[in-house]
């Protein structure tokens, strides 16, 4: 057996049948299956495991129980797919394992920033608030210096993506804890007929009962029975390694096992999570030796490690004379026990620990610790008698050489969950222990998180919390066994000393010490909210549940008040760190694809994200840039026919006796004179008067009518449409036919002879005029067929049924074959319109433009009644305007860095407006754009100046819209 | 074939035996029938979006369908499903039916001619286009599937209503059935469809199911 382990322990966790070699630091360690990184280290005689955030003092074990933040290892750099930040004290050692401490340089044992220890004094609480801000050159050095000393563990940015699967689930009750208190309630729950889930962080049950008191038969023996009442029962699900993370509304709580997150909806929640151990503040109780006494029962029990050889147990409650016992029992020396309260012991743990030969120090601390000349670890202990007012007495030094202490000085509940389900805890004086108080509805409390230790007190007690829960469900009725009482305090009201030569710490995970607190709180932050974000503590990656229940005293005491008027600090999910890859889950982002997208792929469309769809910027041909395949796609619907996908448009139906009234009140523009198969540019506002969309609209029939709206809005656009029917209890009927409806647009001169190939629509001028509608069939699909001229071309919108759009699309390329028809992405089609001087919205609009400064003012129809906007565009047009959309042009000769857009326009080097759009080649040659400017400067003509990135300014010709063909004539033929 | 299914194209990668319906190409098998059944038991996936869907709208909508001899679900019944031939009809609201063809489809024709025929004639009725994509999920191990996709309890549903929710981001339309071994009706905007399949497909493949073709859920169109 290796000496550093002990003899087979009744219910330990590792296999020792198992042996396993794993790496540490590049050095090869033996451990057994079952065994975490830590308890094998330790186990191996490895005393030093990781270094602290920021004085990199050296650590080792100090709860076992997944709050050792300052074990945190990654894979050794040659690893693929490189892991970080995992926490050594719960972290399986595989055959496979190779890791390295987090937050060192040159190794863990030489980590060379232990350096900032002789900085200490200049690093006082909070110094980056105060120091680093002068000189304001040097910032810039000081962050980069900063940077590459702060933070936990290396992301590796070659790590393959992980599809981890998130999931739903629901049950009747939810239990989260498998000790005493939560396997009897889950019991409980689950006989009165309740499914019941139980969910655990450890990988075994049972909770305190498998460390604490292994030892004692009645332990072994309730733990064997409540698992076999457990395993009658079909309804109750025990789901062991799956930690409770975070609750919410509803009683809705996220648990994650080792490979999902769980989204768990349960009727009624139980917590019955236990409590977390707390340290001793004192001189050096950070040091690799010097842990909770419930660490070094879990590394006997559970792993079947020595903890240490000789060692002092700091006590203030039973537990600290029971662990006595079991370290003595593991052949452990235990030199003394210091304990806290004067009047020692009541029970006879006492005499037995008197009988064993241990020296039993009443109303002593542990005032100091010392470590080794050589190596890391702890050489002795000082102990120091306690004044009455519980202050160590100098000159009642008692020095005990050993290599370890194991303090016991009290609990603080494992509450995180409660918390954040709505609970609200109280200070309970007589266990000096936070306990639950007011519950919210459905949620239960049971065991330590109650302020209840002894095993039958919990079965009870999470037996009455299994009932209550049925009952709750008005799944059973009657009489509750009656809460058991919490007389005995298991918790020192204050087990903090301080000690001049510092290093008494308060949070190991920030290296936050006492003497911080007292600075902080002199400098003013006695709340302790603000007190926590000062000095950090319990902002590391436990959370505080070894330092929150320690800074909370020492604030109370600071303030002279109590911990009830103190308060404690907000617990928000997660309550233990999650990883990300659980939280992305299999990263859902629904992307829309039109019914021609295989087509367009296989023409080597570049897709660019249109809101949530998928739409072709452009069609690469080879040997051409982006810039020459978007020109020559313009180019070729100015002279020939080219077609376009724009199935992403909205597309609404407005039907009913209503229907004219609704699309009048919506809509600026006036409509009773739209007459069946025509359509309209329409422009929509909301009550302040701003555009919030455009598109057509079409009347189909007396009392139907078909709009387009904008791809990325129409979905806002057709809840306000619903909004107003409401409002204004239209007669009508809404639907939005956005993805059923397949849209394509052939534009360009030859664009009517191409349609006229496939369709029994009579398309030609008289026919259908532009802005016209007719329907019918178009290569064998009921279609709309509308006259557009968005491009500034003749050109027709045709619009199938979505599961038609793939054969219309190739049938038109097929007709157009002939005519030279190509498609045209949507950097075409914005070049097109551009020079037509055509708005998109929300690109030539913002959040405050109204009608008329987008030059959409004539969309407005005069002497109308009311819609919706109305009054505010009337209030606006009352005051002077700000700002024009004008077109502008470069000089085609300018050869400097063109403009993009949103570069603003100054004058007199103020900024009068700024660039919407900007196409730095156009099929005229020259570059133009759209841009917002001053009143004042908007006559064409008019020269201004576009301040570009760099800072210098470009100049520009305001010119009159549109660039391209005043008169309309070519979309009319 | 004039229609297309909006995954036709991942079903093609797959080389199924392809069928007709409804004017568009179904995937009938993609591996020996009795594997297929195999999967059916236990999870398998299936495109079925060849069957055609039509809504209709307004407050003539119920009597219309009543004219037409179907018997819609009534009033306080929404969500609830009745027959259509081999097809089905809900209830999406007091004035709003999705209707779907099933493999014969005689009433829907009728129904689906009668509305865009008189399209602009008929106050008050009024067709809606759709044109739903339509997924199957099946098998034992169904309900995980939507466990880690959907935020509904479906131990919860009552078979033959549908549940209006949303499937991996996706707003869908669902119809639970069977018990013993679930099968649920997934319906969708197409546009999402390329997108919904494969993160479903993905899902499946881990959890050991299959992708079948529509014939193992339709003996009828083998």
């Amino acid at each position: 057996m290796p000496p550093h382990r002990i003899p087979a322990q009744p219910g330990e966790w590792i296999d020792r049948t198992l042996p396993i070699t794993f790496k540490f630091e590049g050095r090869s360690y033996k451990g057994y299956a079952g065994d975490t990184l830590s308890s094998a280290l330790w186990g191996s005689g490895v005393r030093l495991l990781g270094r602290s955030f920021k004085y990199h003092r050296p650590r080792g074990v100090m709860s076992m129980a997944a709050h050792d933040a300052n074990v945190f290892v990654e894979d050794s750099p040659h690893v693929k797919n490189r892991r970080n930040n995992l926490r050594g004290d719960v972290l399986p050692i595989t055959a496979k394992l190779d890791v390295v401490a987090c937050n060192t340089k040159g190794g863990v044992a030489n980590d060379w920033l232990r350096v900032n220890q002789l900085f200490a004094k200049m690093l006082p609480v909070g110094f980056y608030y105060k120091a680093f801000h002068k000189p304001g050159k040097l910032f810039p050095f000081f962050e980069r210096s900063m940077r590459g000393v702060a933070g936990l563990g290396r992301i590796d940015p070659d790590i393959e993506a992980v599809n981890t699967p998130k999931r739903y689930d629901d049950c009747d009750v939810l239990v989260i804890g498998a000790g005493a208190s939560g396997l009897s309630a889950g019991v409980a729950a689950a006989r009165a007929g309740a499914h019941v889930v139980l969910g655990d962080d450890q990988p075994h049950p049972g909770g305190a009962l498998g460390y604490q008191s292994p030892l004692h038969s009645i332990a072994r023996d309730r733990l064997r029975e409540l698992l076999a009442q457990a395993g009658q029962l079909d309804n109750l699900d025990i789901r062991q390694g799956t930690m409770a993370a975070g609750a919410y509304g509803d009683l809705w709580v996220a648990l994650v096992d080792n490979d999902k997150l769980t989204k768990m909806r349960a009727r009624a929640l139980i917590i019955a999570g236990g409590a977390f151990e707390q340290p001793s503040v004192f001189h050096n109780n950070d040091l690799p030796g010097v842990m909770l006494a419930s660490a070094a029962q879990r590394l006997m029990h559970l792993y079947g490690v020595k903890p240490f050889e000789r060692c002092v147990v700091l006590a203030a409650n039973s537990d600290g004379y029971q662990a006595a016992a079991d370290l003595r029992a593991a052949g452990v020396d235990v030199a003394a026990i210091a304990d806290l309260r004067s009047g020692g012991e009541p029970t006879d743990l006492a005499y037995r620990a008197i009988d064993a030969g241990i020296a039993v120090h009443r109303g002593h601390c542990v005032y100091e610790v010392h470590p080794p000349r050589v190596g890391f670890g702890v050489a002795g202990v000082v102990l120091r008698k306690l004044s009455d007012d519980n202050r160590p007495i100098p000159d009642t030094n008692v020095l005990i050489d050993c290599d370890g202490v194991a303090m016991s000085v009290g609990w603080a509940p494992n509450g995180g969950i409660l918390y954040q389900a709505g609970a609200r805890f109280i200070y309970d004086d007589q266990s000096e222990q936070l306990v639950s108080g007011t519950l919210p509805q459905g949620v239960f409390a049971a065991g330590r998180v109650n302020g209840v230790y002894d095993i039958d007190d919990k079965i009870t007690d999470g037996t009455r919390a299994g009932q209550l829960a049925a009952q709750h469900l008005n799944l059973s009725t009657g009489s509750l066994p009656a809460a058991p009482s919490r007389a005995v305090a298991r918790s020192h009201p204050y087990p903090i000393y301080e000690n001049d030569r510092h290093k008494c710490f308060i949070d190991f995970d920030e290296d936050v010490q006492l003497v911080d607190i007292a600075n902080a709180h002199q400098e003013g932050y006695d709340n302790i909210e603000l007190l926590k974000r000062y000095t950090t503590f319990g902002m590391g990656p436990s959370q505080g549940k070894l330092s929150n229940m320690n800074a909370v005293r020492a604030l109370a005491k600071l303030n002279g008040a109590g911990i009830n008027e103190t308060g404690t600090t907000t617990s928000r999910p997660f309550h233990q760190p999650v990883l990300i890859s659980h939280l992305a889950g299999r990263r859902f982002h629904p992307m829309r694809r039109t019914p021609m997208h295989v087509w367009h792929h296989a023409h080597h469309a570049r897709f660019m994200h249109a809101g949530t769809w998928y739409r072709p910027e452009y069609y690469a041909q080879s040997g051409k840039t982006r810039e020459d395949c978007i020109i020559a796609e313009a180019k070729r619907v100015r002279s020939g026919v080219g077609m376009i996908d724009v199935s992403t448009l909205g597309k609404l139906e407005v039907s009913g006796p209503d229907a004219r009234t609704f699309i009048e009140q919506i809509y600026t523009g006036k409509f009773g004179k739209l007459d069946v198969g025509r359509t309209r540019y329409v422009v929509a506002c909301d009550e302040s008067g701003i555009v919030i969309d455009d598109g057509m609209i079409a009347r189909l029939g007396e009392d139907r009518y078909y709009l387009t709206a904008t791809s990325s809005g129409v979905a806002a656009f057709y809840r306000e449409m619903q909004r107003w029917a409401i409002l204004w209890s239209m007669n009508i009927t809404l639907a939005n036919a956005t993805g059923h409806l397949a849209a394509l647009n052939i534009a360009g001169p030859d664009s009517r002879k191409v349609v006229t190939q496939v369709t029994n629509v009579d398309i030609s001028a008289d026919a259908i005029p532009y802005m016209h509608v007719r329907e019918g069939d178009v290569a064998g699909a009921p279609a709309r067929v509308m006259r557009v001229g968005f491009v500034g071309e003749l050109g027709f919108e045709v619009h199938v049924p979505a599961s038609f759009g793939l054969r219309v699309w190739k049938a038109l390329i097929e007709a157009g074959h002939v005519y030279s028809i190509g498609p045209f992405g949507v950097e075409a089609q914005r070049l097109l319109r551009l020079e037509k001087g055509h708005i998109i919205l929300s690109q030539d609009t913002d959040a405050l433009t109204y009608p008329d400064e987008a030059g959409v003012a004539w969309a407005i129809g005069k002497d109308k009644a009311f819609f919706v906007g109305q009054r505010s565009i009337d209030v606006l047009r009352k005051h002077d305007a700000t700002r024009r959309l004008v077109g502008f042009r470069i000089d085609e000769h300018y050869r400097g860095t063109l403009p993009q857009e949103n570069h603003l326009i100054i004058r007199q080097g103020k900024i009068t407006g700024r660039v919407t759009s900007v196409a730095h080649r156009s099929t005229f040659g020259f570059p133009l754009g759209l841009a917002y400017i001053a009143p004042d400067q908007a006559k064409p003509g008019s020269h201004v100046q576009i301040r570009i990135s760099d800072g210098a300014l470009v100049p520009a010709t305001v010119t009159a819209l549109p660039f391209y063909d005043p008169q309309n004539e070519r979309q009319k033929m | 074939m004039n229609r297309q299914t909006p995954v036709h194209n991942l079903l093609s990668a797959r080389n199924p035996s392809w069928g007709t319906l409804h004017d568009a190409p179904i995937a009938l098998r993609f591996v020996e029938m009795d594997t297929e059944h195999e999967a059916l038991k236990t999870l398998a996936l299936c495109d079925v979006s060849a069957f055609r869907t039509i809504g209709v709208k307004g407050p003539g909508a119920g009597a219309f369908l009543r004219v037409q001899n179907v018997d819609p679900p009534p009033l306080d019944e929404t969500y609830a499903t009745r027959p259509l031939d081999d097809g089905l009809v809900v209830r999406l609201g007091a004035d709003e039916f999705f209707l779907e063809s099933g493999i014969e489809s005689q009433t829907y024709d009728h129904i689906a001619h009668a509305l865009t025929r008189n399209a602009n004639t008929m106050p008050g009725v009024y067709p809606i286009v759709r044109e739903d994509a339509s997924f199957i999920i099946a098998g034992k191990r169904a309900r995980e599937v939507l466990a880690q996709t959907c935020g509904v309890n479906f131990r919860n549903e009552p078979p033959g209503k549908v549940v209006l929710t949303r499937v991996a981001g996706v707003n869908v339309m669902i119809l639970p059935s069977g018990d013993a071994s679930p099968r649920y009706r997934v319906w969708l905007d197409p546009s999402y469809a390329t997108y919904l399949w494969q993160q479903l497909d993905d899902i499946v493949h881990d959890l050991n199911g299959k992708v079948v073709g529509a014939a193992c859920v339709y003996p009828q169109l083998a």
